[in-house]
């Protein structure tokens, strides 16, 4: 898996959790536009990035049991 | 900066099912009224203009039309709630919610139906959202109800279908004239907060960026565009939600009122709200409030909507490219990204607007073929006015979802410094837009047919 922030634990780019992180966020906007394109959340920093940015605290998700 | 989602972006962004099924709805329309069709007609019953002037008119009426009120309610629920969990709603959550949705717009076209409505200032889209606000900050509703209060989706959807009554030689003719406002107003509001928020109140600049974009374009998701090119911290959004959401308000409330002391002919008034709102779904509540007031609901609608959806939110892209090349050009280099490209304006244009384009056009061209007459005696009646009671429905949907989803008490307090940069801009804003509105571009605005 490479170490951006696409692949890390930290990253919320989902509509739906990226709506419940951000209280407000669907009161004017959406996090279901196509203006936010595929900005996420970085939960670790608690800025807004997107998939291709990475950093030292680049950690891996839980792997999913099947 | 931001690569595109790819192929997926059709059917997990709410731009793309508002075009499919906007288009879907104009190419029916059409398909049906050429068979001799009426149920385009039926499919957009809504009490909102009856005129009754006592309930038992008004029951009567959905005793007549029950059958008809119920398949609506099926297909909607069908289409909003299937494209829904494509995207990742769920279905349950969703249904729920827009039945109770469906069943408060049945009442709000009812009270815009009522004979003495008008005269007591009684618009739906206004009655949508006092009524959204009370519920949401008085009445301790469901949580589930949330996902089916989608303001953008609504918006959206009405917007496309909003192009099947709009000629494109008026988007042609008239589109310079709004790009050329909506560049003026840009420029000069997204500097002013810019200029105010970094250099008088020493904010962080990050929250100056996204701050001048959401005055500037388009309230809080412009400053979402520009969000992860200048990397703005959480609170920043929050910053822009409070204060884009309580202006925005202000001014659905302020606008119509002002504009109608001020005697404003609809065009112009609905240029005005165009240059002054931020959102699209607060925007269209302003110039339909008007619009109604005046009794030219599609004039103001129609000059809002070339003044924002068409000026205004162009820039989004453009703001977003332009901040993510300030931010890694001239503020300190970040730990790692990636040069921002011109692609930049296609990622974040707001996709719907071309489902827009395309409805006017289909719509212009079918009506080519017909005279005058026909037109207006047997092709409008069965075919543009449903799609216009069609977009009613989204954009009902829309006003009250606003009311619904503004809780108070989420809102996050912000600092002195921000709240000053920002109205001020606001101000720079609402006289800038008049002052073009009314006097540099008046004529052409109250001309507007």
């Amino acid at each position: 898996m490479s170490q951006t922030c696409g692949g890390c634990e930290h990253f919320v780019v989902a509509a739906d959790e990226l709506e419940r992180e951000v209280a407000g966020l669907k009161i004017l906007s959406s996090a279901y536009g196509s203006v936010r394109a595929n900005t996420g959340l970085c939960r670790l920093h608690d800025i807004f990035c997107v998939p291709e940015h990475g950093c030292t605290g680049w950690r891996q998700p839980p792997l999913r049991r099947p | 900066m931001a690569p595109p989602l790819g192929i997926k972006a059709l059917w997990l962004k709410e731009d793309w099912w508002a075009i499919w099924i906007g288009l879907t709805v104009v190419c029916l329309g059409i398909a049906l009224f050429l068979n001799d069709s009426t149920m385009l007609k039926s499919l957009a019953v809504n009490p909102g203009g009856i005129k009754w002037a006592t309930l038992d008119q008004l029951f009567d009426h959905f005793g007549k039309n029950a059958d008809k009120y119920v398949v609506q309610f099926v297909v909607f629920a069908t289409i909003f709630g299937v494209t829904s969990a494509i995207m990742g709603i769920k279905l349950q959550r969703f249904l729920a919610g827009f039945a109770f949705l469906y069943l408060l717009s049945v009442c709000m076209f009812a009270v815009g139906g009522w004979v003495n409505a008008a005269k007591y200032n009684l618009e739906p889209p206004l009655v949508a959202l006092v009524v959204g606000l009370l519920l949401a900050n008085f009445v301790p509703l469901p949580k589930i109800f949330d996902d089916a209060f989608r303001v953008e989706y609504y918006v959206k959807l009405g917007i496309v279908l909003l192009g099947a009554t709009f000629p494109i030689t008026l988007v042609v003719t008239a589109g310079p004239v709004a790009i050329g406002q909506a560049t003026i107003i840009s420029l000069l509001t997204a500097t002013t907060i810019y200029f105010l928020a970094t250099r008088v109140f020493k904010l962080d600049r990050r929250l100056g960026a996204v701050l001048s974009v959401g005055g500037a374009v388009c309230g809080v998701s412009g400053s979402m565009a520009i969000a992860a090119s200048v990397g703005a911290k959480r609170e920043h959004i929050y910053t822009s939600v409070t204060l884009v959401v309580v202006w925005a308000l202000i001014m659905i409330l302020v606008l119509p009122f002002v504009s109608q002391a001020l005697e404003l002919p609809a065009g112009v008034a609905g240029a005005w709200i165009g240059t002054s709102e931020f959102a699209d779904a607060a925007g269209f509540a302003a110039a339909s409030t008007y619009g109604k007031m005046v009794g030219h609901e599609d004039v103001s609608i129609k000059a809002f909507t070339l003044m924002k959806v068409i000026g205004r939110d162009l820039w989004i892209g453009i703001w977003s490219l332009v901040w993510a090349l300030i931010a890694t050009t001239q503020w300190e280099k970040k730990e790692t990204g990636s040069r921002p490209g011109i692609g930049e304006i296609w990622h974040r244009f707001p996709k719907f607007v071309i489902g827009f384009f395309i409805a006017s056009t289909i719509v212009t061209l079918f009506t080519q073929g017909y005279d005058v007459d026909t037109l207006k005696k047997v092709v409008k009646p069965a075919v543009m006015d449903p799609m216009g009671a069609l977009r009613g429905w989204a954009f009902i949907f829309c006003f009250l979802s606003i009311g619904l989803t503004t809780r108070f008490r989420e809102l996050k307090a912000v600092s002195r410094g921000a709240l000053l940069a920002f109205s001020i801009g606001v101000g720079v804003n609402v006289v800038a837009g008049y002052i073009l509105s009314v006097h540099v571009f008046g004529a052409y605005w109250a001309a507007l047919q």
